[in-house]
């Protein structure tokens, strides 16, 4: 009896174990169990098994698996999100008017035959819309609120559902609906320039980000405008620096934004010590500077945190990521791992009136 | 962070039932609903989206450029919906000169 019962308890041991590493993993990894869902149900419609139950639940939980993955991955790099995630909520023929009326909600119609994933691209890309950066799209232009959404959109789909991207581009980047198309597609193509040197997310958004929290009470105003197409130049000016060129232009200061680009990255500098960096953010920087940007190669991770605390009495370190960016050394463009440090501004402006900025007091 | 974004769906199987609970059905399938970004007659075909806006019931055609339209559109109620923190006038106050030749690359 011993032995055989000795062997029951380690199987509800064991079996025990596994159960609560399977919990753990659902628990930690919802968004994964979605993507699982999404599977099952798809193979339940291929065949036709409770067909339009399974692919509602398929559409579902491979909407809310991929856009969710994402959110959590990047969820550092993605400052102008406003939500943690999204749920897709079906309706039908029990929802009242007036009760449509007062949810003030899109609703997008699902097809029961969907060779391009057509539903999963609308469905991300009014998620995207409406919940990305949605306080600095009141001030920038259409056509730059609209080619920040196609390019979000488009990262979305390259890392979660790439067989779509070409599909999306096509029908989405080059509608022809109006004369503004021609500038989104300008807007994009920097934006991929921007993003392939690691600063879209890092450095663009996170701007945008700050700009939607910063300015208050007005609507689109054509400095604001101006002041973003001149952002994206620099962006783009500084992703296509050549490494070693310091004749381009590292600091961005203007009405809104007010940030520098610090490259850590001189090896005869940054083995000898930090201070070179730490001096040149604490007196060579104008006063008004509201965000410093540190960003190094990888392996100048350490030195790079060690600025940061040496700095922590004058900016507070909002985020720091590790990004894949490409480098270019003279004609050859070479991929590396990068490190970028966000520092902002203790004395940073709320906002800017017509009568100049008004700070932040600690 | 806020709470997760909500989208809704609507199945094929279930868009009749749907639009005729909104009572908009007869308005479709008699060629008087257009979309509300392109003035497109709206049909059982080709429609994708339905909204709701100032008490009226708003269609939206299979054009992508008029999903970035109600994407635009809806983005920019979003944004009004924000409380206002502050009345921060934001005239123009003439160009504010980039600083240059700062070489922050040391």
């Amino acid at each position: 009896m011993a032995p055989a019962f000795s062997h029951v308890i380690a199987f509800l041991l064991g079996s025990g174990i596994t159960f609560a590493v399977v919990v753990i993993a659902i628990l930690t990894n919802p968004e994964k169990v979605e993507k699982w869902f999404a599977l099952l149900w798809k193979a339940l419609v291929h065949i036709r098994l409770g067909l339009r139950f399974a692919h509602k639940r398929y559409v579902q939980h491979d909407f809310q698996g991929s856009v969710n993955e994402f959110i959590k991955k990047h969820a550092k790099e993605l400052p102008g999100f406003q939500v943690k995630g999204v749920k897709l909520d079906w309706v039908d023929a029990e929802v009242k008017r007036q009760a449509f009326i007062e949810a003030d909600r899109v609703v997008v119609r699902v097809k029961r035959d969907d060779p391009h994933h057509e539903t999963f691209v609308k469905a991300v890309y009014l998620f995207v819309s409406t919940s990305l950066l949605y306080r600095a799209k009141r001030y920038i232009s259409p056509p730059q609120g609209r080619a920040i959404d196609l390019f979000v959109t488009t990262e979305i789909f390259k890392e979660q559902k790439p067989e779509v991207v070409d599909h999306f581009l096509e029908e989405y980047l080059h509608p022809h609906l109006d004369d503004a198309s021609e500038k989104v597609a300008q807007y994009f193509e920097k934006f991929d320039v921007i993003s392939k040197a690691g600063l879209f997310f890092p450095v663009f958004l996170q701007e945008m980000d700050y700009l939607g929290q910063k300015v208050f009470g007005s609507r689109q105003s054509q400095v604001i405008v101006t002041e973003v197409k001149a952002l994206i130049d620099f962006l783009q000016s500084l992703a296509m620096r050549k490494v070693g060129d310091e004749r381009v232009d590292l600091n961005f200061v203007q009405q809104y934004c007010r940030f520098a680009v610090v490259i850590v990255g001189k090896p005869a500098k940054i083995i000898q010590s930090t201070s070179p960096y730490v001096n040149f953010v604490r007196g060579g920087l104008e006063r008004n500077m509201e965000t410093v940007y540190l960003i190094g190669r990888l392996e100048n991770e350490k030195p790079i945190k060690k600025i940061c605390g040496e700095l922590s009495d004058m900016y507070d370190l909002v985020s720091q990521k590790r990004v894949s960016k490409v480098l270019v050394y003279g004609d050859e463009k070479r991929k590396i791992e990068g490190f970028v440090a966000v520092l902002r501004s203790r004395n940073r402006a709320l906002y800017v009136s017509a009568e100049g900025p008004l700070s932040v007091s600690h | 962070m806020a709470a997760k974004s909500i989208i809704s769906a609507v199945h094929d199987d279930d868009l009749v039932g749907f639009l005729d609970s909104l009572g908009v059905l007869s308005e479709v399938n008699s060629g008087e609903a257009r979309c509300k970004f392109c003035h497109e007659v709206i049909s059982l075909d080709n429609l994708v989206a339905v909204f709701p806006e100032s008490g009226d019931i708003k269609f939206v055609c299979d054009r992508p450029g008029c999903l970035a339209l109600l994407a635009q559109h809806r983005s920019e109620l979003r944004g009004l919906d924000q409380p206002q923190q502050g009345e921060g006038d934001v005239k123009p106050r003439g160009e504010v000169a980039r600083a240059k030749g700062h070489g922050t690359c040391i």
